[in-house]
């Protein structure tokens, strides 16, 4: 009747310093000795030490978990739907340019209860179901009225707020 | 990572792509699995079931606050619509009883739904057999309900909410607003099924529940992956100079991990996204947050960021995992863990309003209605329990709210005179059956043809008898001779089925003619002495004399039949044959006028064992149970202990009666638990059959579920009926 659940089982995140894991430091690490090293070849080979320790605790942070998500992740969405949402105010300005650029969509910020919820391939209704789900009462009894003397075995489920649309009353085979 | 797949690839996907299958579950009531080992042979089910998974699944639950309202809106428009006075005072009352029941509850609806990802050729109608298997309960093929209308647009964060949300645009924006929350991490602790789905299932608002079963893996596939794990930390933990408690607990989830897949389980990727709604920002935000702090001891909630927050309400549609850009943040669970999961459907809450008021939902506190005339036939019902547990105040409730709200009339038998509160209660004749001052003619004609009609009268003589007349060479003798007398007697009329009772022919007659029959000496000889056997109980001075030998002086035509009738034999209780040939005549003049029409009418039969007794008269009931159903007549057979039903012929009755209302039965509980018909009660089942207390019942509807129901009267009823 209970079961105890367990730590995610497929990860792996050994201790590294204080409450950061081996991985990230190693991450955070290798990235900022690359930043480092690419710096020695540039003119900025002066300021090579200090952009490895500011690359290092960039890393880390950027690397930091919340919510599940690297800091990141979580900046790379946030801006991207930012600018999808600026893109779609204005189809000519620059923010379009760059979500065309980027290969974006601006519908993607857009939702038509139409194409997300009515692609199922289940008829609402077959010929031996108990049930209908209809969006209101009134709709379930004009159901019934249609059906009436037809001896169908039905039980009506009424769902007030969830939009299912009235079935095609053919009562297609599934 | 998680964005969408590009065009090529997803033409070439497509072609490959699985299809989905989506089923609607009629979540059960899990107080019918109440003890640690119902629960755990529950867990048990689920998780075999769940082992057997090889793609991607999703379960989902919605639910939303509902009230009673379009009940009390029906009750209403029918008293408008009324011309019963009484009816209408019946109606008002009923509209009381639902007011008070809303305004004391917060009822919500919910319905649960199931998705796979199948190669072709699955098909949908087997998959919902083998849950309605798996989770026995009703899943069918169907679409799921959209979990918004309209369009809506993805919204950033701003003072009033300071998350992703989707706001409504376009027409209707007073639509709800949504917000989208994923789990990205289960805490270690312990789940059962209770707690936190039901928890989450408490609230009063409109949310929705995904447990995206992303994928499941293959028993090496998932003991390889773990091993692997098991064997990094190992090599962490041994050159590791300080203390890593984290390291060791991982490495011990592992093992046990390991162990429970060697046991059979499976290895699944899951996640839980919830879809919250909320009228205004302010009252979304006090939502979603509520519902992350509630949940915070056993799983981890984020809302969901910028295009993930639009692309996470297609986890309520049947799109598949891949195709939903969202950061995946799933978590791997075995089988037993993942069944804990799946207590939304142990959650029933209110369901349609249509049909009759049968209870309260024990322990949930929701009105459960069921309407037994949907497909326009009758649906017989049994009802069982023990005296004093409330079957006759429940089936004075059940035919008053009958006849109220849905203007169905009802013919109620019963011996023990109670049917005077209902008589009383709606002002109509009460007819009370007397051994003094009845007298039931057995040549009334009851039936359309005269070979029926014989039967029945010599099915009254074989009960006056106490006798079978066939079976060996001399009872089938006297059953010619009998079926003779009554032949000749109708064959005296023009019309035979115009007889009235005043004119019909008497039981001195019908011996008279008897007496005279026989073509040979010892047929002479055998018609005389059943004539003088049948003379001596049922004529003169017999012990049946006054009973039978006259003209019924009963009302039994069909005047009053779009009424209530009630009638009582509790004054001939004394004597079974009476009482028998009573019941008979009664349930034949109901049959008679059954046949003429087919509008809808309860026929109870209270204490039906009295009637059952008699061989002949079984097979009567039997015959009527099958003739009442297609005419729309409901026989409601009412009595002590279930094992009358289930003996010998008497099995054909109950097997006629696809409803079952049990209430305490702990004198007859062996029967629950060998006979056949009752396989589907757990070992819950028969505790709560033995220790019902009083107004509690069992309410079984064949292949639609069980319900545990308190028989909450309106204030009316319980003023009407306490005293039965």
């Amino acid at each position: 009747m209970a079961a105890q659940f367990k730590s995610n089982v497929r990860l792996r995140e050994e201790k590294g310093f204080g409450s950061i894991s081996m991985k990230r430091l190693i991450f955070s690490g290798t990235g900022a000795v690359f930043l480092f090293m690419g710096s020695r070849m540039t003119p900025f080979a002066t300021m090579s030490l200090p952009i490895l320790v500011g690359s290092f605790i960039l890393l880390l942070m950027l690397s930091g978990s919340r919510g599940g998500l690297p800091l990141w992740q979580r900046l790379v969405l946030g801006w991207r739907a930012r600018l999808l949402l600026v893109a779609s105010e204005n189809s000519t300005g620059t923010a379009s340019q760059l979500v065309l650029a980027l290969n974006l969509n601006t519908n993607d910020t857009y939702l038509r209860s139409k194409d997300i919820f009515q692609n199922q391939k289940a008829d609402l209704r077959s010929k031996d179901s108990q049930w209908a789900i209809y969006s209101d009462v009134c709709e379930a009894r004009k159901w019934e009225a249609q059906q009436d003397g037809k001896g169908h075995s039905t039980r009506l489920l009424v769902v007030d707020d969830f939009d299912m649309p009235v079935p095609d009353l053919s009562g297609k085979e599934d | 990572m998680f964005e969408p797949r590009t065009k090529s690839k997803r033409m070439t996907s497509r072609r490959m792509a699985p299809t989905s299958h989506t089923l609607l579950v009629d979540p059960f009531d899990i107080m019918l699995h109440g003890t640690s080992d119902g629960l755990q042979s529950l867990q048990n089910r689920f998780s075999l079931w769940l082992r057997g998974l090889t793609g991607p699944a999703r379960f989902v639950t919605w639910q939303l606050p509902a009230d009673l309202s379009p009940r009390i809106n029906q009750v209403v428009t029918s008293a408008l619509n009324t011309e019963n006075g009484q009816r209408q005072a019946l109606l008002m009352e009923y509209r009381r009883h639902y007011e008070r029941l809303q305004s004391e509850a917060e009822y919500q609806r919910a319905i649960c739904g199931l998705a796979f990802w199948t190669e072709r050729g699955t098909s949908t109608r087997a998959l919902s057999r083998g849950v309605s298997a798996a989770l026995d309960t009703v899943a069918i093929p169907a679409k799921w309900p959209a979990l918004f209308s309209g369009d809506y647009y993805l919204a950033a964060p701003n003072r009033q909410y300071t998350n992703w949300h989707l706001a409504p645009s376009g027409e209707g924006s007073h639509r709800p607003f949504y917000a989208m929350l994923a789990s990205y991490q289960f805490q270690p602790t312990i789940w059962d099924f209770g707690r936190p789905m039901a928890q989450l299932l408490r609230t009063n608002f409109p949310l929705a529940l995904c447990v995206d079963i992303a994928k499941t893996w293959t028993h090496n596939e998932a003991i390889n992956e773990i091993e692997n794990v098991v064997q990094a930390y190992s090599v962490h933990l041994a050159t590791l100079r300080g203390e890593d408690s984290r390291s060791l607990k991982k490495v011990n989830d592992c093992r046990q991990t390991l162990s429970e897949l060697n046991l059979g389980d499976a290895l699944h990727d899951v996640q839980i996204v919830i879809a919250v709604a909320a009228d205004d920002l302010t009252t979304l935000k006090q939502r979603v947050n509520h519902i992350m702090d509630a949940m915070k001891p056993w799983f981890l909630l984020r809302a969901e960021i910028g295009e993930a927050q639009a692309q996470a309400a297609r986890f309520f549609a049947a799109q598949s995992t891949t195709e939903i850009a969202v950061p995946h943040t799933t978590w791997p669970v075995t089988s037993r863990e993942l069944a804990l999961l799946f207590a939304p459907l142990g959650y029933r809450k209110l369901s349609g309003l249509e049909g009759t008021l049968r209870g309260e939902a024990a322990g949930a506190n929701y009105p459960v209605f069921h309407n037994s005339w949907r497909d326009k036939r009758a649906t017989h019902e049994v009802w069982v329990g023990v005296s004093g547990y409330g079957k006759t105040f429940a089936l004075n409730c059940l035919l008053l709210r009958q006849w109220a709200e849905e203007n169905v009339p009802f013919t109620l038998l019963e011996p023990m005179g109670h049917g005077a509160h209902l008589a009383h209660a709606l002002n109509i004749p009460w007819y009370v059956m007397s051994a003094q001052h009845t007298c039931l003619n057995p040549q009334d004609v009851m039936f359309p043809t005269l070979v029926e009609q014989k039967s029945h009268t010599i099915r009254l003589y074989e009960t006056l008898l106490g006798r079978q007349l066939s079976g060996d060479q001399k009872a089938n003798q006297e059953r010619a001779l009998l079926g003779e007398a009554l032949e000749l007697l109708y064959s005296g009329f023009d019309d035979w089925r115009t007889i009235t009772p005043e004119i019909a022919p008497l039981t001195e007659t019908v011996c008279d003619v008897l007496s005279g029959l026989g073509d040979k000496e010892h047929l002479l000889r055998i018609a005389c002495d059943l004539a003088d056997e049948i003379a001596g109980l049922c004529t003169g001075r017999g012990p049946w004399a006054a009973f039978v030998n006259g003209p019924t002086n009963m009302d039994l035509s069909t005047r009053n039949k779009a009424q209530p009738q009630v009638f009582s034999f509790h004054e001939m209780e004394q004597d079974p044959i009476m009482l028998a040939i009573a019941y008979t005549q009664v349930l034949s003049a109901i049959r008679r006028d059954s046949l003429s029409d087919e509008s809808p009418r309860i026929i109870a039969v209270d204490e039906v064992y009295r009637l059952m007794r008699h061989p002949s008269l079984l097979d009567f009931l039997i015959e009527a149970a099958k003739t009442f159903r297609t005419r729309r007549k409901k026989l409601v057979v009412v009595d002590q202990q279930m094992t009358v039903f289930l003996e010998n012929k008497a099995r054909l009755v109950f097997e006629n009666c696809p409803i079952r209302v049990i209430f305490n039965q702990r004198q007859g509980l062996h029967v629950f638990r060998d006979d056949p018909a009752f396989q589907h009660f757990n070992a819950q089942h028969l505790d709560i059959i033995a220790n019902l207390p009083r107004f509690h019942y069992l309410f079984d509807v064949q292949d639609e579920g069980i319900w545990y129901l308190y028989n909450r009267p309106s204030d009316g009823e319980y003023a009407r009926f306490s005293n039965t």
